[in-house]
């Protein structure tokens, strides 16, 4: 049995503004039969906390559907922004993209 | 000498992204990595908060007023807002919001890297919000 990964990438400042369109998007992989939605922050420059909450919203949407959604390529000022808030520990964060691809390689391996 | 860098704003959360941009150009080689961003989170959560709060009820034209100075000790943050008097404080005692909440961190957030915040009327229809952080 083979996961069904959806990468989806977030760019310049995640906020408020994006909330609905974002949980959209969530909607629409989930409903595609995604088993795990990677969120690249790669190209994430700042996220507020009205992004941190759409975050927070997604992942909830992805449990319900007993699905996982998983971080990678964290910056230090979203860092900041889960660490302040105390809620880096509600999601799963990998260092980079290779960090995902292993971790993936080695769940199915086992 | 400290010198007062300024930026004013619509009530309009895409103004977020000028006002990133001109932080980010205000150059204080002097201030941490740790301090510059806990600054700049300040400063969105501060802008926000009016947009969403303070300004609901005004039009979009309505500005928001944004200063910073830079002292050796610390750094002073302003935003002055047109709201009705004292809306951010009904808010800003209230219990911290649940791991799960989808809303409601922003008053935490500045409750937690101000070292003092206060809320205040000035003298024309506005008011002020002052968050002081120490340098760390």
């Amino acid at each position: 049995m083979t996961l069904n990964v959806s990468v989806m990438p977030l760019s310049g400042v995640f906020d408020g503004t994006q909330a609905a369109t974002f949980r959209e998007n969530i909607r629409q992989f989930l409903e595609s039969g995604t088993d795990v939605i990677l969120l690249d922050c790669q190209e994430l420059g700042f996220m507020d906390s009205s992004g941190l909450g759409a975050l927070i919203s997604g992942l909830k949407m992805v449990r319900a559907a007993g699905k996982q959604l998983q971080l990678c390529a964290v910056n230090k000022q979203v860092g900041m922004l889960l660490d302040l808030t105390d809620t880096r520990r509600v999601f799963k964060i990998f260092d980079d993209r290779s960090a995902f691809d292993q971790a993936l390689a080695d769940d199915f391996a086992s | 000498m400290p010198h007062t860098q300024h930026i004013h704003v619509s009530t309009n959360l895409s103004e977020l992204a000028r006002i990133l941009k001109w932080f980010q150009s205000l150059e204080q080689s002097s201030v941490t990595d740790e301090d510059w961003m806990q600054c700049q989170i300040a400063l969105a959560e501060g802008f926000t908060n009016v947009v969403r709060h303070a300004h609901r009820e005004l039009p979009v034209e309505t500005p928001i007023e944004i200063d910073i100075d830079f002292f050796a000790a610390h750094i002073e943050m302003r935003i002055w807002d047109y709201g009705p008097p004292f809306s951010l404080f009904e808010n800003l005692h209230t219990d911290p919001p649940l791991i799960d909440a989808e809303s409601g961190r922003g008053l935490a957030l500045l409750r937690k890297i101000a070292n003092e915040i206060d809320y205040l009327p000035v003298n024309d229809q506005r008011n002020c919000l002052l968050l002081i952080k120490r340098r760390s």
